[in-house]
């Protein structure tokens, strides 16, 4: 295995179309991970695969880069005062449990179907989880922004938090208390979220929304912590196997490492509903850009018999679409952030409205 | 500017009480702007900024007298206070006390404590002094915030993206080696995470600096948000005042 890794680094090829790639990729997915707590792997992942690095070998520096970004993006944000480490260091464990549940399923599926039947899994998940999450978050954040920007506790989220079932656990920064009980299975989805697609936090930061009713912001703020727990266990499993490739890391970290602080300042700059919008725009693009993976692996397995050429041409959509999703989440953190800084156009409009 | 008139001229009409802020000198200084914001929420009064400069000004002056106070009322208008913006000129003890008579129902009047002037005296309402943090000069006696040093930040920056690039170029310099040693797995497993733990403190201030440099800063603090739609719920509360009634008989309820 150790021998594979080797080979594999030493022929690729860095040229400055990689590098400049991989910083690129880099900074846009530090900026959305900042911002909403969790992206840019969907694309990191395969745009490394596509490159030349070996699978394994992507999934690793991807995984090493991540949690060094979470970490700056969280203590970033801490300094904001959005980040409650209670809430996520208590998902991280759970988190954990469900990594480990997830990676036994892929194995399983592995064994019975092979390659293409776990790919075929992953993407299933990929586009079921993100279609349903991705409309339930973009109704609500539309809402609320009909509604005047102001975030409400969803009702589910009240009505757990009535129930008095020990052990109660109180945080602080979400100004939340609820059973420990319902904390459980928000960081047992997350963490099998992060075992097959990569990227917990579509499921992590609107589970504790919507289940634990914590806000959008101090969400996608501890949703950094969860990353970087499970990033950094992740990371040292892979290191151990020697599959980190540190130049990669290197460059991808030098420009998330800038887009995350821009991100984690930008939620200090727009409406708490943006952090939604972002996700959601996101997670329903990704969803269609694993989609028109679907039919590759459905050829695969034999179940359907498509075209070569289709192969490809689907191939291509699934990843220019994946780099549209990340590029859509950027365009729009930064477009509000603009706005909001050209606050002496919108305070002129409230001076109006307050005469 | 004229905006500001109909401003003043509509701010008549509201019949609730008021907190008459001060700027002298047209700039309301940060402390000054916090410190009445989070009082009229508390009280539930609405705002007036009243910005005075002397007649001899020149124009940007007045636009930055306009700006402070538009800035001033933002903050006001996201904590759900009403807030309304005059600016004049003259002396200061009239301008203010023209203006308390204008607006009507103004509470008590809160300014900086550099603010003097001899006519304030006369003043019909209470005067709230606040310690200011400029002094007669414009420097910053107490600062509330670090100053910003330019060449400091550049000199950060600078500092932090040589030492980031070093650290890069002795990576890529042996790449071969490093790449092979650091996937030797096992112990030497610790190598790339401390790497890039290291990496990530570096480069991660860098970045930091970088941004401060080009003036890209948090907007604001999370605690103020907090405070904000708090707030907005204590005024939507305080709105649904009862009102009292007057009756022919006091004692028509008690069945008499």
């Amino acid at each position: 295995m150790h021998d594979i890794a080797n080979e594999a680094v030493k022929f690729i090829d860095l040229g400055f179309f990689s590098i400049a790639f991989l910083f690129v990729v880099g900074f846009i997915g530090g900026l959305v991970s900042g911002f909403i707590g969790s992206g840019g792997a969907f694309v990191l992942t395969p745009g490394m695969m596509s490159l030349g690095v070996p699978g394994t070998v992507a999934v690793a520096s991807n995984m090493c880069h991540k949690f060094p970004k979470a970490l700056v993006g969280a203590y970033k944000r801490f300094k904001y005062g959005q980040v409650d480490l209670k809430l996520g260091l208590v998902l991280a464990a759970s988190a954990a449990a469900g990594v480990q549940v997830g990676i036994r399923i892929q194995h399983v599926i592995l064994n019975r179907w092979g390659p293409a039947g776990s790919d075929l899994y992953v993407s299933l998940s990929f586009v079921a989880v993100l279609i349903v999450v991705g409309i339930y978050v973009l109704r609500d954040a539309m809402n609320i922004s009909k509604s005047g920007g102001a975030e409400r506790v969803a009702l589910l989220a009240r009505k757990l938090q009535s129930i008095n079932l020990p052990p109660m656990i109180t945080f602080k920064t979400a100004n939340v208390r609820i059973s420990f009980w319902f904390t459980l299975p928000v960081g047992f989805a997350t963490g099998m979220l992060a075992a097959t697609i990569a990227v917990g936090g579509f499921i992590g930061v609107p589970g504790m929304i919507y289940l634990l009713g914590v806000s959008g912001l101090v969400a996608s703020a501890s949703e950094l912590v969860i990353a970087f727990v499970m990033g950094m266990g992740g990371s040292i499993n892979w290191a151990m196997h020697g599959m980190i490739d540190i130049r990669l890391v290197l460059i991808i970290l030098a420009g998330s490492l800038v887009g995350v602080q821009l991100g984690a300042i930008g939620t200090t700059y727009v409406k708490e509903y943006m952090i939604k919008l972002v996700m959601a725009s996101i997670m329903l693009i990704v969803a269609v850009s694993r989609g028109f993976a679907i039919p590759k692996y459905l050829d695969r397995l034999g179940l359907i018999t498509i075209n070569h050429g289709w192969v490809t041409i689907f191939d291509a959509i699934s990843f220019i679409s994946m780099c549209v999703a990340l590029l859509t989440g950027a365009v729009i953190i930064l477009a509000s952030m603009w706005k909001a800084k050209r606050s002496a156009f919108v305070s002129e409009t409230l001076a109006a409205e307050a005469r | 500017m004229s905006n500001l008139i109909q401003t003043n001229e509509k701010n008549g009409l509201r019949n609730s009480r008021k907190v008459l802020v001060v700027a002298n000198g047209g700039l309301f200084s940060e402390m000054l702007i916090n410190h009445c914001v989070q009082l009229t929420g508390r009280l539930g009064y609405d705002l007036v900024a009243l910005s005075v400069h002397t007649r001899y000004e020149d124009s940007d002056s007045q636009k930055r007298a306009v700006e402070s106070a538009v800035k001033l009322c933002e903050l006001a208008s996201l904590n759900g206070i009403h807030c309304s913006t005059m600016v004049r000129g003259g002396d200061i003890g009239f301008v203010v006390e023209d203006a308390i008579h204008e607006v009507k129902r103004v509470e008590f009047v809160v300014m900086d404590s550099e603010t003097k002037s001899e006519s304030m005296k006369n003043i019909s309402v209470p005067i709230v002094s606040i310690l200011s943090a400029f002094n007669e000069s414009g420097g910053n006696v107490m600062p509330a915030k670090r100053e910003f040093s330019k060449a400091g930040a550049i000199g950060k920056t600078a500092g932090y993206g040589l030492v980031s690039a070093i650290f890069c170029a002795a990576v890529f310099a042996h790449a071969d080696t490093v790449t092979q040693v650091f996937s030797r797995g096992g112990w030497y497993a610790a190598l790339p995470i401390a790497t890039v733990l290291a990496f990530s403190f570096v480069h991660g201030a860098f970045a930091h600096n970088l941004w401060s440099l080009l003036g890209i800063e948090a907007h604001r603090s999370d605690r103020v948000r907090r405070t904000e739609h708090k707030v907005v719920q204590k005024r939507k509360y305080q709105r649904r005042r009862p009102r009292a009634y007057a009756y022919v008989n006091p004692f028509h309820k008690m069945g008499l």
